[in-house]
């Protein structure tokens, strides 16, 4: 069997015995003597939870994410170049920028838990959605010229990149520290600051010029960023609450770099193929995450 | 329940976690593994005209086993060899292990062909076991082969196509099924190499070959051709063409060789037509070069950063070069930036091999030998100032992957470097007037492959070649390794600079000279290459002949306009060569035309005048040519020969006390020579076969062969004849270090004969005598082959001189050349003799002519006390002449420079002098007329060892002076007193001097030594009526048993008894000889033989 069948294997196990633990839960549940000292809205799970963090403790508002990305790009720097790959351009900065688009609405859920202190007032919340995949792409002259038109006066019939670059699937974890205002009315407003771990996985280069010959490697930084966020949450039946959201979420200074790129230069038909060097992207990586959500609290 | 909630999270993030490690990640190029081995060799599989002396390079990625490789090959079954590198010649494996040497850091094997044989194709064979890990080596089959270069003339056999463009010549021939291994571009030469020396006045082009352009219709029908206009190159056994217009794509070209194109044996060509379709190197149509321009620039120099920079291929350093050769010693030269530029073709078009153009008229420059120093020390105050190489030709160079991977391998600069190899014809010059005229020639055919490495953003070559250069005008050669680097980069800029354009600095024969040979080439020495424009303008007028074009070939060989006539000249007639000012010189991109000035060679109206030697002779009688040079040998017939061990024999005629010749020696790969007091009748001077009992020639005038079991066998030679010399070339392989040979040459039948117009004489082979008898027994001279110790070899020749029909008078049309002759006063009288002078007060001199084989051996420690010259020390550098070897008894003393010298081996060669004719009254009785006849004038061998005179440094003295001690015997076996009543001493007469004088270089290119005599050289002509040590006319008595010992006794006191005698006196500086080289360069001018 190969890694990889290994892998898949495994993966579908985990993933089945998950399901099943928690298809099991609810008739476990269904055992149990049910609690209608309150009104609290009562699901599979919720009491468990309950239990586990206290009433009043723990909320969510389950939702949907836009997100807008906006990507600052500080540099875009050719490095390490083969010999070969140094004939046909210059290393060191490019012209161009790095982009990516925005994602529309995915779903998500802010998970909050009522800090003990205060009135109630204060909470860590965190934001779970799965892992959105980002397309990164570029745009100027680094995807619309060549970026090896000649080397040495031959031309090398590699032709622009284009815009797209490469995807990667992003799984920042955003803890903040949030404090509400007007705890007893209906209305709350909110806002807090916090912080993200830019944690990405599963890049990969996508560009039909830089994987001809296979995918270049493709390492994005993984590291801490800042959340600075506001919103409202607005009671509507007793424990159910909406909510919106708007997070700022900054990670600056991530650096996301390409090796291993062979690529294919036609009018240089001696080398089979052309290894180039390193590309290394320096971007702050700024997104605007707006949420609508729906929950309630445990 | 918290159990299964901590499963239920578990499991989820250990799902995460193995999603996340299970990211596809494998699937990043990985290169094929190339591995190690062979990445370059020079030269490539095929080629041909490989220079002796070239060192070969086997270079790997890896590092060689030196063991293995330098252990050398032995013979295997089925011709296959056994060894780890074995280097195979037509008689087998050939011994290798003083040639090898492991360079370049124990990855190059570097193999020295010093000491392979000319025009022999070799085989290379190199398995894994020479370098360990090599994953390229064939083991079965040879890695390459090559070819030596075929300088000397092959005898019989005829000459052909070794290549065109360093390809099979089959690749042009139609219907042989072979195609070019490289593309044939529009813009290429075409460079026919053949495999021997051609006889250049059998090489012109419309008459003896052509090249055409088929015309053809819509439909492909020939419709006629026209002659393609070119630029032609025809050398020795090179021909390049360069046509003028880039040739048309698709069209077809025809080269045709007939077989009027002879070899210098005068063997045909076989007839020959092959055909070219070039290819279109350019975008559009009309575009004047391919489409991707490259500036190529040798880098790095020595102010260049990274330099020095050392090989990737050998142990040198890149565009620094060593001249290295036991003439001049070691000379450093440095390569100068200068750049290139080039033209690739698309790749795309040409993917495997992308053909490069650089045009032709581009230079590269290095510094260059100055000064030039003999042996590294004896300064020779030559400089050729900076050396420039201009390609005359368009430079074709084409781009590839390495060889010696399977096609596809990606390149890589460790393991599989792209290889560019450059094909050119190479013009060099040095900047000095006369160290270009020594220096300048052509480079043909030239292939450099390189290896191509990316560095710094830039495209660099290092190409590698053995260049052979002759030097001091061809009396030496150096082969030259050169690491060229060049890096291609389009921020380098081409000079368009020409400072000045080209000047005639020197000729041959010069301005104004007259006696000039009628059978000889006549050459301009320019100081820049010349391009073709203008130059079949070139017109040779006979003057007394109203002015008639004479037939000519024009060639250009470096700086060397040659302008060959095809016909003999008309003797005793004017003539002026005349060039246009249409001549430009080569540069691309700023020719410049020939400027005529007042202080060139020609005194500023372009037109070089010279009248051809005055054969006529005064009194009408016919004189046999004599033999004034045999090499290995002398130009008599020999006596005495076996009866001293050592020696060679004597002279007949000569008196037997003579001392006898040392043994000859033949110094191998130097040129057999005769050279001839007269004119020659060429189609005389064929070489024969020895007869089995070793004693003549058949069918022939001239043979060499030697002795097998008893019985001589023929050598077969190659004549190559001139004017008045002839060069004789033995079958390659048949002259072998210690070995005894035989040369003979006809006295009768077969021999050499005079011009017809000096009565078709058979050569004199008993001068002594007398020089007016034709004919005589066969010279015989046996000989040792030795391995050459000279640093120069050259038979010079005494020029200009005086008796150019050679008949031993000054006849009225012939001219004084004082630098050639004795001026002799008449110092006393004795006996009966009471009073004498010159019969014409004018005519007090003797003038000589002859030819030496001289060589010039490695330096020796300052002492010309030494027993060759005999000089007594008089202190710290110097040195004085005894009194008793000056006539008058003085001392004359040089200071020398320097703690060198150099050995001059002198050949004991026959010299002939003119006639002297005196008017003396013998008591009352006038003796009108007493002319002394032709004189010979031989070199006196030393008791043992060669003749030797010196080369030194003289203070104050800017030029190296040649010294020696010059004793010589002297014989006058025509002179007759009172009707042959009385006799002369002047019978192997020995008189003495030293003599002294410059070795020049003149501007046409010639080793000039220019000697005088420092000593006073006196000679008594005494009178007698019988010949001292003969009975005179009783000397047939003499050989009567009893009585004639007895009888001739008696009287042979009395007949010998000198009655009178006349003292002649030759003072110091009166006694010249002015010997130089032939401008032939060896064979590279060959001197035009007649037809």
């Amino acid at each position: 069997m190969s890694d990889k069948t290994f892998c898949v294997t495994s993966l579908v196990r985990l993933v089945a015995a998950t399901l099943m633990l928690s298809l099991a839960t609810p008739s476990v549940m269904a055992r149990e003597v049910r609690d209608y000292r309150n009104d609290r809205p009562e699901y599979p799970g919720t009491n468990l939870i309950r239990r586990i963090f206290g009433e009043n403790r723990l909320y969510f508002r389950a939702g949907a994410t836009y997100l807008y990305p906006d990507l600052n790009t500080r540099s875009i720097e050719l490095k390490n170049l083969s010999n070969i790959a140094e004939v046909a351009v210059e290393p060191g900065p490019q012209n161009g920028e790095a982009f990516s688009d925005p994602l529309l609405l995915f779903p998500s859920a802010i998970i909050g838990y009522v800090l003990p202190w205060g009135d109630g007032g204060w909470s860590v919340e965190t934001l779970a959605a799965l892992p959105p995949t980002l397309t990164l792409k570029i745009k100027g002259e680094i995807a619309d010229v060549p970026l090896a038109e000649e080397a040495q006066g031959i031309p090398t019939g590699v032709p622009p990149l284009g815009s797209r670059v490469a995807e990667t699937k992003a799984l920042p974890p955003i803890v903040t520290l949030v404090k509400r205002f007007r705890m007893h009315s209906d209305f709350r407003p909110y806002a807090g600051l916090g912080l993200t771990y830019l944690y990405t996985y599963d890049s990969k280069v996508t560009n039909p010029v830089l994987t001809e010959f296979g995918r270049p490697d493709l390492d994005i930084e993984n590291k801490f960023g800042w959340v600075a966020q506001i919103g409202f949450d607005y009671k509507i039946y007793r424990y159910w609450w909406a909510n919106l959201d708007v997070k700022y979420v900054s990670v600056p200074k991530v650096r996301a770099t390409m090796e291993n790129t062979f690529i294919s230069a036609p009018g240089l038909p001696q080398f089979q193929f052309v290894e180039v060097g390193d590309a290394e992207f320096v971007a702050d990586l700024n997104n605007l995450a707006v949420h609508v959500g729906l929950g309630f609290m445990f | 329940m918290r159990i299964k909630s901590s499963l239920q999270g578990a499991a989820l993030v250990a799902s995460l976690a193995l999603f996340a490690a299970c990211e596809d990640s494998s699937r990043a190029f990985q290169p094929p593994e190339i591995g190690d081995g062979l990445i370059y060799t020079y030269p490539l599989d095929g080629t041909v005209d490989v220079p002796l002396g070239t060192k070969t390079l086997f270079v790997f990625s890896n590092p060689v086993d030196a063991d293995a490789a330098l252990a050398g090959c032995s013979e295997g079954a089925d011709n296959v060899p056994v060894g780890s590198f074995c280097l195979i010649g037509p008689n087998g494996p050939v011994d290798t292990a003083a040639m090898t040497e492991i360079v370049n850091n124990g990855r190059t094997i570097q193999f020295s062909t010093d000491q392979l044989a000319q025009g022999t194709r070799y085989e290379v064979w190199l398995r894994e076991s020479a370098a360990p890990g090599a994953v390229n080596l064939p083991e079965a089959a040879p890695l390459l082969s090559f070819r030596t270069r075929q300088s000397a003339p092959v005898p019989g056999q005829a000459p052909s196509v070794l290549a065109i463009n360093q390809d099979s010549p089959d690749a042009f021939l139609e219907g042989s099924g072979r195609e070019p291994r490289f593309p044939f571009m529009d813009f290429a030469p075409i460079r026919v190499t053949f495999s021997e020396p051609l006889a250049q006045k059998s090489v012109r082009l419309g008459e003896t070959f052509s090249f055409v352009k088929i015309l053809q219709d819509e439909s492909g029908g020939v419709v006629g051709e026209e002659p393609v206009e070119v630029s032609l190159h025809t050398e020795r056994h090179y021909i390049s063409l360069q046509p003028l217009e880039d040739m048309e794509p698709g069209a077809r070209y025809e080269l045709r060789l007939t077989d009027a194109i002879t070899d210098l044996g005068s063997e045909p060509l076989a007839p020959v037509t092959y055909r070219f379709l070039p290819e279109n190197s350019k975008e559009n149509p009309g575009d004047e070069n391919p489409p991707i321009r490259q500036v190529l620039q040798t880098f790095p120099t020595v102010n260049d950063p990274g330099f020095p920079l050392p090989s990737r291929l050998s142990d040198l350093t890149l565009n620094q070069f060593n001249l290295v050769n036991d003439v001049l010693g070691v000379n450093q030269v440095d390569a100068f930036p200068d750049a290139l530029e080039a033209w690739l073709v698309d790749p795309v078009r040409f993917p495997v091999e992308t053909p490069i153009l650089a045009r032709a008229g581009q230079k590269l420059r290095l510094t260059g030998i100055n000064p030039a120093k003999l042996s590294g020390e004896v300064d020779l105050n030559l400089n050729t100032g900076n050396i420039t190489g201009v390609f005359f030709n368009n430079v074709t160079a084409y781009l590839l992957p390495n060889p010696y991977r399977p096609l596809g391998t990606n390149p890589d600069d460790d393991v599989a470097p792209l290889i560019a190899i450059m094909n050119f014809d190479l013009s060099m010059q040095g900047e000095d007037p006369a160290g270009n005229a020594t220096f300048n020639q052509n480079l043909m055919h030239v292939q450099a492959p390189g290896v191509v490495t990316i560095t710094d953003g830039t495209l660099n070559i290092e190409l590698f070649t053995t260049l052979q250069f002759e030097v001091l005008g061809g009396a030496s050669t150096i082969n030259a390794d050169f690491a060229l680097g060049v890096r291609s980069d389009l921020a380098f800029v081409v000079d368009p600079q020409n400072p000045e354009g080209p000047i005639v600095t020197g000729s041959f024969p010069e301005d104004g000279d007259i006696g000039v040979e009628t059978q000889e080439n006549i050459l301009l020495t320019v100081s820049d290459t010349l391009s073709h424009k203008g130059l079949d303008e070139v017109v040779l007028l006979n003057m007394d002949q109203g002015g008639t074009a004479v037939p000519i070939k024009v060639n250009r060989d470096g700086t060397t306009l040659v302008v060959t006539p095809l016909g003999e000249l008309a003797p005793a007639s004017r003539y002026e060569l005349i060039l246009p000012p249409s001549i430009t010189d080569a540069d691309l991109l700023n020719p410049l035309p020939l400027e005529f000035r007042a202080d060139d060679a020609l005194g500023g109206d372009g037109v070089l005048r010279f009248t051809t030697a005055d054969y006529s002779r005064d009194n009408g009688v016919l004189v046999p040519p004599m033999l004034v040079n045999v090499y290995p040998g002398v130009g008599c017939a020999l006596t005495d020969v076996n009866t001293q061990p050592g020696k060679a024999g004597r002279c007949i005629n000569g008196l037997p006390t003579d001392v006898q010749y040392e043994n000859f020696l033949y110094e191998i790969d130097t040129i057999m020579d005769v050279n001839f007091s007269q004119p020659m009748d060429t189609a005389s001077m064929r070489p024969g076969t020895i007869n089995a009992a070793g004693n003549a020639c058949s069918n022939g005038a001239i043979c060499i062969g030697e002795d097998v079991d008893g019985t001589w066998q023929n050598i077969p030679l190659t004549l190559h004849a001139e004017n008045m010399a002839a060069q004789l070339f033995p079958e390659e392989g048949r002259i072998i270090e210690g070995g005894m040979y035989r040369l003979v040459v006809n006295g009768s039948g077969d021999t050499f004969r005079n011009h017809p117009d000096f009565g078709n004489l058979a050569v004199n082979t008993d001068p002594l005598g007398s020089i007016n008898a034709p004919g005589g027994p066969n010279i015989i001279a046996d000989f040792e082959a030795v391995q050459a110790t000279s640093t120069i070899f050259a038979t010079i020749r005494t020029r200009p001189f005086t008796d150019t029909n050679g008949n031993g008078f000054f006849d009225a049309g012939e001219f004084e050349a004082l630098g050639n002759g004795a001026t002799l006063i008449i110092d006393d009288t004795g006996g009966v003799i009471t009073d004498a002078d010159f019969s014409d007060p004018d005519k007090d001199k003797i003038f000589i002519s002859g030819a030496l084989p001289v060589g010039f051996k490695p330096i020796e420690p300052m002492d010309l006390g030494n027993p060759n010259l005999g000089m007594i020390p008089d202190g710290p550098g110097r040195w004085c002449t005894p009194p008793e070897v000056d006539a008058n008894g003085d001392s004359v003393c040089i200071d020398t420079e320097g703690d060198f010298m150099t050995p001059v081996d002198v050949g004991t060669q026959i010299v002939l002098g003119t006639s002297v004719s005196l008017d003396a009254t013998a008591l009352v009785v006038p003796i009108n007329g007493l002319a002394t006849g032709g004189v010979i004038l031989r070199i006196k061998p030393r008791e043992e060892g060669p003749v030797v005179g010196y080369v030194i440094n003289e203070a104050g003295e800017e030029t190296p002076q040649f010294l020696l001690k010059l004793d010589a015997y002297l014989d006058a076996p025509d002179l007759e007193i009172l009707g042959g009543l009385a006799a002369s001493n002047l019978r192997s007469t020995e008189i003495g001097a030293y003599i002294k004088g410059p070795i020049s270089f003149l501007n046409d290119g010639r080793i000039t030594l220019d000697s005088t005599n420092i000593t006073a050289i006196s000679q008594s002509i005494e009178l007698s009526l019988a010949e001292p040590g003969t009975a005179g006319p009783l000397d047939p008595v003499c050989g009567l048993p009893i009585l004639g010992p007895i009888l001739c006794g008696i009287v042979e006191p009395v007949l010998t008894f000198e009655l009178g005698n006349i003292d002649l006196l030759i003072n110091p500086g009166n006694f010249n000889i002015k010997v130089v080289n032939h401008p032939s360069r060896a064979l590279r001018l060959a001197a035009p033989e007649s037809e």
